[in-house]
């Protein structure tokens, strides 16, 4: 039977120290290291809006007469189209769910359709945007789809 | 004996000869082979026109794939998996095939016996699982990295010739995809011609065989459209190829209509393009629902080709079947043109047409003289018994005959005489039947159906002619061309002799008749003549019966609102069965007039299926019986039935309107014809007639007196044949009062209709033809002409105004000039011995006074005294005339003295103008009593060849009509030997010989059919006019003096009800009727025959007189006058009268209101109207539509679900993962913010407008979350490359979004707060590599919205907008 007494056991307590001293540091050096690499990755932003003070767009002469015709019936759902006063910009939206061009242009002509039923004699002065509303691919609706049909970029 | 020539040296003479010979040889040789052969004009015609070409096709399908499961997306762009993919190339392959051989079949959709001309067959078909092997660079990319397929390899190692050669292949389809570095080539042709294609250029080193081939490179990413699409262009290209001039110009365009002519309004194009179709001017605008004329379906190479109204329905509103039906339009196999070839030799086999120099069109003079069966129409002119009558044009060359195909020789045939240009064959058995000629059985005609039913030939089918078939009715309104003074227009003033008034003097011996004439000539537009009326009365009363998408509506897909909106004010509110008595009669005249206009119109049923025309439904189902009420309609709703509601109740009928001069001799019936006083007006009998058609009329007529009959108080509808037209109130016939007659010249002659017809005219100088003798200059005042005032004064008396022509004795001037009048005929006398009743007015040096206080109804007379002095022997006074006032009573007083017309119709709606589709008159006349006789002289008219309106191939459109007034055709023209006779003056009877002078004027008259009954319709009268009608003063309403013929013959019950009486049997037929209509209608029916039977004991006796007694309260009841539960508001409300006995009375048509006011507060029950907030009052807003979702016509409409309100607050744009809760209109906000008042720099416009604009365009409506093709990102789609110049701030970046285009077209919509997958990740690109530019995953905060609003406003505000596309796209030329 061994008997160990404290000078026998000296030489393994310094062997211990050791192991643990440096099981120690690899540990830190890890969490070290880890957190290097942490700090270093990009975080992930969720950036909220800017104050948003709207200001009023200048609009054709004739505008505010045009608008007057069909302003009581707004906002209009229709089929497959919602007409829309944006007030605080002084514009008139219409938005158009298409999942096609051609589907976006067809229900276009409805709406335009819809809007001269109502009396709208000019048109082109509501100076409409028409926008589509479903995740199309960019750049899918010509621009000259964009304007009312016969109209100009920008009404005067 | 050796020739001479050989004993000659070589060089002296046969060597010289031989080389001239030689080259005389060569020159006619290189005249022929170069300038004859190519030259169309010297070509023989078309080629045989009835070749068919078979069309092998190899089909290539490249599908790469890295787990033989899936397409490779990241090669094809295409998420599929192998079976899918299969699938649908499959489909596409059999769509398309099946689309191109319907487009080669010549007018396939109207004509069932039509075959196709090409017919395609899918020889071979191979697949790879490799992608498309890399071609040349897209021409118009360098050195972007796109590019075309390497077709030559493919093919090369295909050994395509082989296919080619020994197997004849035309086409091949590969199936590819438009993505990441390939763009393929829409189609590529390899050939001895080279590539005549749309292949947009290169050399594509396709193996060149011994035949042309195209290779067309389909994308299954999209579908069948775009397939057929690319052939459209490949075709077009071809065709371009042989005769570009007449593509572009003849059958596309010209362009200049597509550019300019685009927009709301009539319109017409030709056949369009495979981007346009012809209702519309913009490209892919296949499902457009606008409608325009063009002569498509009737095309031939000067547009004189039948036209009609189309819009997308015509094609199904349908990009395929777009494709295919401009195509059957094409010159197909055996066109009938003989100016036209088939034009699918050039698509089938353009080696040869080429080689054989084949043309498009052949112009008519270098095309064959009428040969035998060449090029033949065959059209069928109507019936005689069993006898079927046919035109042929041109005629019949020897050796031709009509063959009936379906029945057997002998009995089958009938020669035709050499030159025949029509022919007529006997005995037809009952049945339907093909005619067509057959010379030789080389050459054969179109074929032409007829049918015999009950042993009478029926018709054809349709053969639309609507301008050549008018129809000539008595019911022509007069409408005068005046000035406002009811003057012939053209006249001013006393400065006549003019146009059309003008004043001719003869000398003569008592008795005799001067020859005296003068010629005239007056010219008229007629291309501007129809659009005064249109049809959009009857159109709207009809419920747009009358437009092509109502013909070809869904019913059954319909929600209420729009089937409030497909059904008439007619249907809704006339008794059905009367509804359905008219659509028999429209089936019978539509079915035995197979030249009416709208026999080619079809009607699909309820379900918007299988479409006919009349002619097709009653070759199938017979004609219609509907049946009664309660009858069996077991066979009717599986026939007729389920075409009905569709049917209009009245058709278009062309009809003869005429044109005339009337002329009017004498100062005092002039003047008596413009006062009105009574027997003054006719006969007027015309020097020139000319005839011209007019459409819609009756429609117009007939429609609206149909809802008159029931909707017009009883009271005030007129009686059955009451028939009354403006000439007939001009003539006086009918009335005495002269008030009535002295109005209606003012009404015929100065309305709003005429004055628009002024617009159309032009009175040219006249030209006096004097074959007697011209009355010199006259020291005696002479043409004496007055003008009474219109009304009376407040003293009771009236003005007149005196006009003549001084006397002249040159060089001397008169000392002085009186104008005397009298109540007597000696002047001189009265003068001197009984004033008051004889007057003089000094008037030197004037040729015009006006007079007041002439009494009424008194004949004055009068003249003009000159004073020569010592020159001429003092006095000299002029003839005297004379005139007589009417009654102060007939006229109406005015208390200004001013000319009032309003006593006697009010005009509510002036005359349209503008453009609308015409007729050109024809040679000669239609009316059965001038029939043949020449409507138009030679020289007098010439083609408008600017006009597209034209709806017929005649010439006659602008006019100059020449007539002559001659006095040898008025009997009573003599020289008198005492006073003037119909004279105006006359010279001193004494000497022998007399000078008579007189004046005439002449009024264009243009005689409109039904426009009297139209205006009778329209307006409403004030004032009692005496009419002999039971029209009441005073009451607003239509006063339908015409009374259609089918709206009083619908009602079966008196019919029923009389033949009830006489039959004992209760159960007849019409007994039955009655009591089934009653036990329906009437709710105290069946007690009142239950009561009366315990009195009477006769059953039948019982149920008559119940009937008799509801039916005759029923009908009353019709026009509602004090029904106030019914349809209708108090016209003094809406008209602002406020007499009592205007209450309860509508007024339909009255244009005050339109049709508005006629739908909304007359038809709709007012419960209704008050759900719907319409006042008492033209509410034009509320009347426009019913509020969707309206289900009912009494209660109030539920409200709609509506969008969101619209403002700058915060609001989810769907996708809270964004991490930016905005949407568009947030977006919109901030860019006004930013950018009002500001200007882009280079087209100095508004830049928020642009940019706003320039978002929505980019990323298809301001999506922040958007990835494009080019990897560029965001609502202004930046690439990283621009992003780093304009956008970054130059910090560290921000691993803000992700996602690739792949992703997003995935559906992936977020870019925020998600790290990885930034866009092209390929770190060699500069320009558009995210992960080069900012880092991997790391963006530069470029999916922030705002920060490109902010960048993008500095951009455009600095240096412009040029960089994106769509700037470009909206402003194109502004940047370089």
């Amino acid at each position: 039977m061994t008997n160990f007494s404290l000078t026998k056991i000296k030489p393994f307590a310094k062997i211990g120290l050791v192991v643990i001293s440096l099981v120690v540091g690899v540990i830190l050096i890890t969490i070290i290291f880890a957190s290097i690499t942490q700090k270093s990755a990009p975080k992930k932003v969720f950036p909220s809006p800017p104050p948003i003070l709207p200001k009023q767009i200048q609009q054709p002469e004739k505008f505010q007469d045009q608008l007057s015709i069909i302003k009581t019936i707004l906002p209009y759902s229709g089929q497959g189209y919602s007409i829309e006063y944006l007030q605080p910009v002084n514009i008139i939206n219409v938005k158009i769910a298409a999942s096609s061009r051609e589907e976006f242009v067809k229900t276009k002509k409805v709406a335009e359709d819809f809007i001269k039923s109502k009396g709208v004699k000019d048109i082109c002065a509501l100076n409409i945007f028409w926008v589509p509303t479903t995740n199309l691919p960019p750049k899918t609706i010509q621009p000259s789809e964009l304007i009312t049909s016969g109209c100009p970029v920008i009404p005067k | 004996m050796p020739s001479r020539f050989n004993q000659l040296p070589e060089t002296s003479c046969q060597k010289p000869v031989a080389k001239f010979l030689s080259f005389l040889i060569t020159c006619l040789l290189f005249f022929v082979t170069f300038y004859l052969l190519p030259n169309p004009a010297f070509a023989a015609g078309p080629p045989n026109k009835g070749a068919q070409y078979q069309m092998p096709v190899l089909v290539l399908k490249y599908f790469p794939t890295t787990d033989g499961v899936n397409l490779d997306s990241s090669v094809t762009g295409v998420t599929a998996t192998l079976a899918d993919i299969r699938t649908k190339v499959d489909r596409i392959t059999t769509e398309t095939e099946a689309a191109l051989q319907a487009g080669s079949t010549y007018h396939g959709y109207k004509d069932p016996s039509a075959t196709q001309d090409l017919t395609y067959s899918i020889i071979d078909s191979k697949e790879y699982d490799t992608t498309l092997p890399l071609g040349i660079e897209v021409p118009w990319k360098p050195g972007s990295g796109i590019y075309r397929p390497d077709y030559g390899t493919i093919l090369t190692n295909l050994n395509i010739c082989n296919y080619v050669n020994n197997q004849g292949l035309r086409e091949i389809w590969l199936y590819g995809w438009q993505y990441g570095n390939i763009e393929p080539a829409e189609s590529v042709m390899s050939g001895p011609n080279g590539d005549i294609s749309n292949s947009g250029g290169g050399n594509f080193n396709m193996p060149v065989c011994s035949k042309s081939y195209v290779l067309y490179n389909y994308n299954y990413g999209r579908d069948t459209p775009e397939a057929v699409h690319d052939h459209g262009h490949q075709i077009e290209i071809m065709l371009e190829h042989i005769d570009n001039t007449l593509m572009q110009d003849k059958f596309i365009g010209p362009w200049s209509t597509y550019s300019t002519n685009d927009g709301s309004g009539s319109n017409f194009h030709r056949c369009g393009w495979t981007h346009v179709p012809p209702n519309t001017g913009l490209e892919y605008d296949y499902a457009n629902t606008r409608f325009s004329w063009t002569d498509c379906e009737n095309w031939k190479y000067d547009g004189s080709g039948q036209k009609v109204n189309v819009n997308c329905s015509e094609w199904a509103c349908d990009q395929t079947k777009f494709h295919t039906w401009r195509w059957q339009n094409m010159p197909g196999k055996n066109n009938p043109d003989p100016t036209l070839s088939n034009w699918w030799d050039i698509v089938g086999d353009i080696d040869t047409a080429i080689a054989n120099h084949e043309q498009l069109y052949y112009p008519a003079s270098a095309s064959p003289s009428p040969s035998p069966g060449a090029g033949w129409t065959l059209t069928f002119t109507g019936g005689s018994g069993t006898t079927a009558n046919f035109s042929i044009s041109p005629a019949a060359g020897t050796g031709s005959v009509l063959i009936i195909t379906d029945l057997s020789a002998p009995n089958n045939f009938v020669s035709i005489p050499s030159g025949a240009t029509s022919i007529s064959f006997p005995n037809a058995p009952n049945g339907t039947h093909h005619a067509v000629i057959n010379y030789l059985s080389v050459n054969v005609s179109n074929i032409v159906d007829f049918t015999v039913n009950n042993g009478v030939v029926m018709t054809s089918t349709a053969n639309p002619q609507p301008c050549s078939n008018p129809v000539v009715t008595d019911n022509l309104a007069d409408n005068y061309i005046t000035d406002e003074n009811g003057d012939p227009q053209g006249s001013t003033g006393a400065n006549i002799p003019e146009a059309l008034k003008f004043t001719v003097s003869a000398t003569g011996s008592i008795g005799s008749q001067p020859s005296i004439s003068k010629t005239m000539n007056f010219t008229v537009d007629f291309s501007k003549l129809q659009a005064l009326f249109g049809a959009s009365n009857s159109n709207y009363l009809e419920g747009q019966y009358q437009n092509q998408d109502h013909a070809l509506s869904n019913l059954l897909g319909m929600n209420s609102s729009q089937l409030q909106k497909q059904f008439s004010p007619t249907d809704k509110t006339v008794p059905k069965v009367a509804t359905d008595a008219l659509r028999k009669n429209y089936v019978n005249y539509v079915y035995n007039k197979p030249t009416i206009a709208e026999s080619g119109t079809k009607y699909s049923d309820y379900n918007n299926q299988d479409p006919k025309t009349v002619y097709d439904l009653v070759t199938k189902y017979g004609l219609p019986n509907p049946p009664s009420f309660g009858g069996n309609s077991t066979t009717w709703v599986s026939t007729w039935g389920k075409y009905w509601e569709k049917l209009p109740t009245t058709y278009n009928e062309f009809s003869i309107g005429k044109l005339e001069f009337r002329p009017v001799n004498g100062i005092k019936a002039i003047n008596d014809l413009k006062a009105g006083v009574p027997g003054s007006c006719f006969p007027l009998t015309a020097i020139r007639t000319v005839e011209f058609p007019v459409p819609n009329f009756f429609r117009t007529a007939q429609t609206s007196g149909t809802l008159n009959q029931v909707i017009v108080p009883k009271a005030v509808q007129s009686p059955q044949n009451g028939l009354i037209d403006m000439r007939y109130l001009v003539s006086g016939i009918a009335s005495t009062t002269t008030g009535f007659i002295q109005n209606c010249f003012k009404f015929a002659s100065n309305n709003p209709i005429t004055n628009v017809f002024k617009k159309v005219v032009k009175i040219s100088m006249d030209y006096l033809d004097r074959h007697f003798t011209a009355n010199a200059a006259s020291a005696e005042a002479t043409n004496l002409q007055y003008t009474l005032s219109a009304t009376c004064s407040a003293d009771g008396t009236f003005s007149i105004n005196f006009t003549w022509m001084p006397g002249s004795y040159p060089p001397y001037s008169p000392l002085s000039q009186w104008l005397d009048y009298s109540l007597s005929s000696d002047i001189s006398a009265a003068l001197n011995t009984i004033p008051p009743y004889a007057k003089g007015v000094n008037v030197t040096g004037q040729s015009s006074v006006t007079v007041n206080g002439f009494t009424p109804n008194v004949t004055w007379y009068w003249r003009v005294n000159t004073d020569w002095g010592p020159y001429l022997g003092s006095w000299h006074p002029s003839t005297t005339a004379q005139f007589t006032t009417p009654t102060c009573a007939s006229v109406g007083t005015s208390s200004a003295g001013a000319i009032s017309n309003s006593s006697c119709i009010k005009i509510s709606k002036n005359g349209k103008a503008g453009n609308a589709p015409f007729c050109a008159i024809y040679p000669t006349k239609f009316d059965p009593a001038v029939v043949g006789q020449p409507n138009v002289l030679p020289g007098e008219c010439k083609e408008d060849s600017t006009s597209i309106f034209k709806l017929n191939d005649q010439k006659n459109v602008n006019c100059t009509f020449t007539f002559t007034w001659k006095s040898a055709d008025y009997a009573n023209l003599t020289i008198p030997a005492t006073g003037n006779g119909v004279w105006d003056s006359c010279t001193d009877p004494s000497v022998g010989s007399r000078t008579c002078t007189l004046t005439v004027y002449v009024w264009p008259d243009f005689r409109i059919p039904y426009l009297g009954q139209i205006w009778n319709n329209t307006l409403y009268s004030d004032t009692t006019e005496g009419l002999p009608t039971l029209q009441q003063t005073g009451r607003t309403g239509v006063y339908t003096f015409f009374t259609p013929k089918g709206s009083l013959e619908y009602d079966p019950i008196p019919e029923q009800l009389a033949n009830c009486k006489t039959n004992p049997d209760l159960n007849s037929p019409d007994c039955q009727a009655i009591s089934r209509y009653a036990e329906a209608n009437f709710a105290g029916f069946d007690n009142c025959v239950m009561k009366l039977m315990v009195t009477i004991i006769d059953n039948k006796s019982a149920m008559l007189q119940c009937f008799i007694g509801l039916y005759a309260g029923y009908t009353k009841t019709l026009p509602g006058q004090t029904n106030t539960s019914v349809q209708g508001v108090n016209t003094n409300n809406v008209l602002g009268v406020t007499d009592s006995q205007t209450q309860k009375e509508r007024l339909i048509g009255a244009t005050d209101c339109g049709k508005h006011f006629v739908r909304d507060v007359v038809l709709k029950p007012k419960a209704l109207q008050e759900a719907l907030g319409i006042k008492t009052q033209c509410n034009m807003s509320a009347s426009a539509e019913i509020p969707p979702g309206s289900n009912t016509t009494t209660s109030p409409a539920p409200t709609p679900s509506l969008p969101p309100p619209s403002n700058c607050a915060s609001v989810s744009d769907g996708n809270p993962a964004n991490g930016i809760e905005t949407s568009r209109d947030e977006l919109v906000c901030y860019i006004s913010q930013v950018a009002a008042g500001k200007v882009e720099k280079i087209t100095g416009q508004p830049l928020d407008q642009i940019m706003i604009r320039v978002m929505d365009a980019e990323s298809s409506g301001g999506n922040q979350c958007a990835v494009g093709l080019d990897d560029e990102i965001g609502i202004f789609q930046y690439i990283a490359g621009t992003w780093k110049t304009v956008g970054w701030d130059g910090k560290p970046g921000e691993d803000s979004g992700s996602g690739t285009y792949d992703q997003y077209q995935g559906g992936r919509t977020v870019c925020w707060g998600l790290p990885g997958a930034d866009p092209n990740l390929n770190t060699s690109d500069s320009l558009r590599s995210w992960p080069l530019n900012f880092g991997a995953n790391i963006d530069g905060d470029a999916w922030n919205p705002y920060h490109q609003i902010d960048a993008t406003a500095t951009e455009m505000e600095v240096s412009g907008g040029c960089p994106w596309s769509t700037f470009r796209g909206f402003f194109p030329g502004v940047c370089p």
